[in-house]
């Protein structure tokens, strides 16, 4: 619900140092990014314009970044959403101009649920208070004048960091976040293991009183697969069909209504990444499909 | 000759807020013959955010005889903390409830909190003028029509008291100046009573019967609040501003002249599946900036559980119209409705997002005292907290821990929506 176009700002090494050698960053050159954001304001039929994603490259570091967002206003977006570090919004005076140039959503990278581990994942020393700071700041500055705002807590999630999700989730709602996002970057985690974690998380974010979103949906909506991954949206306390007892996630699943499917994904509508993620937890299965008496 | 009966009138509200009712059950005690020079009434218009101590210590600061509270659900459990603080420092005061929240369940509100004398049941104004009567005079208060109260050890109901017919016998408290209009939140009322009958809703009291103020009487009252000096907007409390074509027609020649200088009515409740072209050009020419409506849920089984009716497609026309005019649209949702599940709720949510409408706001479902749900909660698989603010805990197709969910999921949703430029 609420989707936004993202648009690369370019590469950018802001996941996990400790899965790989970093790339070289490389900012996109602005008339670039500007010509896609208009191809994509060109493509919107409906009045107002389009919700656009500035994702990839840190937004701060951007040699033209003021241009871009004042082109995704002239071209009538409605939302626009930096993904960034939040180093740069410790500056009142940044966070106010990123403001009344028109932002209202931040995606903010957190890679742990402390200074050290999240520095030493993201090799960048200070970035976690610098970040922690950064929200603060900026919803601080946006309350003073007045503007909504929304400001997400992204975790980017892998076998370095995987346990610490939870607490994660707990310093983001203690920060003010508007909502958290967990995306599952990583294909050799094993998501089978990592379930129990994931779910964790999304119940540390209800009690805390903050969304908790994996890779933009709830869990995994793809058709066949809520019994397994459902019990964040179960319709039905507690239903088990039999086959339940011989899945791997029978101990922190609540199970679900056989019948949901169509009507979760006629109201979810999961994006392709659910299938990958609903494929990765349920390795191990002949015909997982057959199991839950989906064919 | 004696001195009076000094009264305090005692409301908790949202900070910047006044009480329109204390203000009508204090001109009406003002204004009643057999009470002039017998009774003294002080308003106190206090923050529900501040601690019941320093509520007391304000109150008793101005030594009543008589402390009065106006109680809503959101009020309860301070004033319940409150009154407990004033008896054990002022034993021999008496203290009086009223209001939505203690009198559809008055007996249960006495034999819960010992440090309460009585209750007024239903419309204040009257009752309350008789119960101050009957304590000059020190007649028994039980014996007075819509008052409950303690006969030594046991609790006496009287009995109801017929709702006032000429709504017009109640002084208006702005033009009495019992009531001083607050510059950013002041509140006028035209009718009183709903055309609808929502299981959740204590609006109709029971009755779908309107009864209005005269036309000349709420003219006076515009125009007096419109004119107060500083005064660029205020609201109205009417359950469905756009009642009838005829009355809506007649308010916006009442407040268009207010509009032309600048006067915005914002959160109007509405009957959205009403508005046709006419009405909302109607509403912008009052200066209505906003409106408030439903659909509080889309589920059929809820629907069918509230007695609510619901036509999308008029429901959606309507949403248009005001968006044309330039009319920004707050649609509600409740969470936890009986026969509604979580995927009805994101149903709702979805269908309202794609129609967006402006504003979104969802919130938990409080079984109020005195609604269709609090009669059949049991029938209905209805499980709430006894104490207010009354939430649903769980219902028959939502549990618990889904109701949780769908509270915070609707939140973020809602901050998402909103955080937006145009």
């Amino acid at each position: 619900m609420l989707q936004f176009i993202d648009i690369s700002l370019g590469h950018s090494n802001a996941t996990c140092a400790r899965c790989g050698p970093p790339g070289a960053e490389d900012p996109r050159a602005a008339r670039e990014v500007i010509a896609e954001i208009a191809e994509v304001s060109d493509a919107w039929c409906t009045a107002p314009g389009p919700n656009i994603g500035l994702t990839g490259f840190e937004p701060f570091r951007h040699p033209d970044i003021q241009e871009i967002v004042d082109a995704c206003v002239r071209m009538g977006a409605d939302r626009i959403r930096l993904d960034t570090e939040a180093r740069a919004l410790t500056d009142a005076e940044t966070s106010m101009s990123v403001l009344a140039a028109g932002v209202r959503h931040l995606r903010v990278v957190l890679l742990g649920a402390t200074g050290s581990q999240h520095d030493s994942l993201a090799s960048s020393p200070g970035s976690f208070i610098a970040a922690l700071d950064g929200v603060q700041t900026f919803t601080a500055t946006a309350r003073n004048v007045n503007a909504r705002v929304h400001v997400t807590a992204l975790i980017d999630v892998c076998t370095h960091n995987l346990k610490a999700v939870p607490d994660t989730v707990t310093v983001a709602a203690r920060t003010g976040v508007s909502d958290v996002l967990i995306r599952v970057s990583d294909p050799s985690l094993d998501l089978r293991s990592a379930a129990p974690w994931l779910e964790a998380a999304c119940d540390t974010g209800i009690v805390n009183a903050v969304w908790v979103e994996v890779e933009g949906i709830p869990f995994g909506m793809a058709t066949g697969w809520e019994l397994h991954l459902a019990s964040t949206y179960r319709a039905v306390h507690g239903r088990k069909a039999e086959v339940c007892l011989s899945c791997a996630l029978v101990d922190v699943c609540s199970g679900a209504v056989l019948e949901a499917s169509d009507r979760i994904l006629e109201t979810f509508q999961p994006p392709a990444c659910a299938e990958l993620l609903c494929e990765q937890i349920s390795r191990g299965f002949d015909s997982p499909m057959e199991r839950c008496g989906h064919v | 000759m004696s001195e009076p009966l000094k009264v305090a009138l005692v409301a908790l509200n949202q900070p910047g807020y006044q009480s329109l009712g204390l203000g009508y059950v204090r001109s009406y005690a003002e204004a009643h013959d057999r009470l002039r020079g017998k009774v003294a009434l002080q308003t106190h218009d206090l923050s529900v955010d501040a601690d019941p101590w320093w509520l007391a210590y304000r109150i008793l600061r101005a030594r009543p005889d008589v402390v009065a509270f106006s109680v809503a659900c959101w009020s309860a459990a301070s004033v319940y903390e409150t009154c407990a603080l004033l008896r054990a420092s002022r034993p021999e005061v008496t203290i009086v409830l009223g209001g939505p929240e203690v009198g559809p369940i008055a007996e249960d509100v006495l034999h819960r909190n010992p440090s309460v004398d009585m209750v007024v049941r239903g419309e204040g104004e009257e009752t309350f003028a008789e119960l101050l009567r009957v304590l000059v005079s020190g007649k028994r208060p039980w014996m007075c029509p819509g008052v409950t109260a303690r006969d030594g050890d046991t609790i006496v109901s009287a009995p109801d008291r017929p709702l006032i017919e000429n709504l017009d016998e109640i002084p208006s408290p702005y033009l009495s100046g019992t009531l001083a209009p607050s510059p950013t939140n002041a509140f006028i009322e035209t009718f009183r009573g709903c055309p609808h009958r929502c299981a959740y809703c204590y609006e109709a009291k029971g009755s779908t019967r309107i009864r209005s103020f005269s036309r000349d009487r709420v003219q006076a009252e515009v125009d007096h609040v419109a004119e107060a000096t500083g005064h660029h907007t205020f609201s109205f409390v009417d359950s469905v501003f756009n009642l009838t074509p005829d009355r809506l027609s007649w308010l916006a020649d009442v407040l268009e002249p207010h509009a032309r200088r600048g006067l915005r009515l914002h959160t109007i409740e509405v009957d959205i599946e009403r508005i046709d072209a006419a009405q909302a050009a109607e509403l912008k020419r009052a200066g209505v900036a906003s409106v408030e409506t439903g659909p509080q849920s889309i589920g059929e089984r809820a629907l069918e559980t509230c007695n609510r009716a619901f036509d999308p497609k008029r429901f959606s026309q309507g949403v248009a119209e005001l968006k044309k005019q330039g009319v920004s649209v707050e649609c509600d949702l409740i969470i936890g409705l009986p026969g509604d599940d979580p995927y009805d709720v994101i149903a709702g949510l979805r269908w309202l997002l794609n129609m967006d409408p402006g504003s979104i706001q969802a919130s938990t479902l409080r079984v109020l005292p005195g609604t269709h749900f609090a009669a059949t909660s049991q029938e209905v698989g209805l499980a709430y907290k006894s104490e207010p603010d009354h939430s649903v805990i769980q219902t028959e197709t939502m549990g618990f821990a889904d109701i949780r969910r769908m509270e915070v999921m609707a939140a973020a949703l809602q901050s998402r929506y909103r955080a937006r430029l145009h």
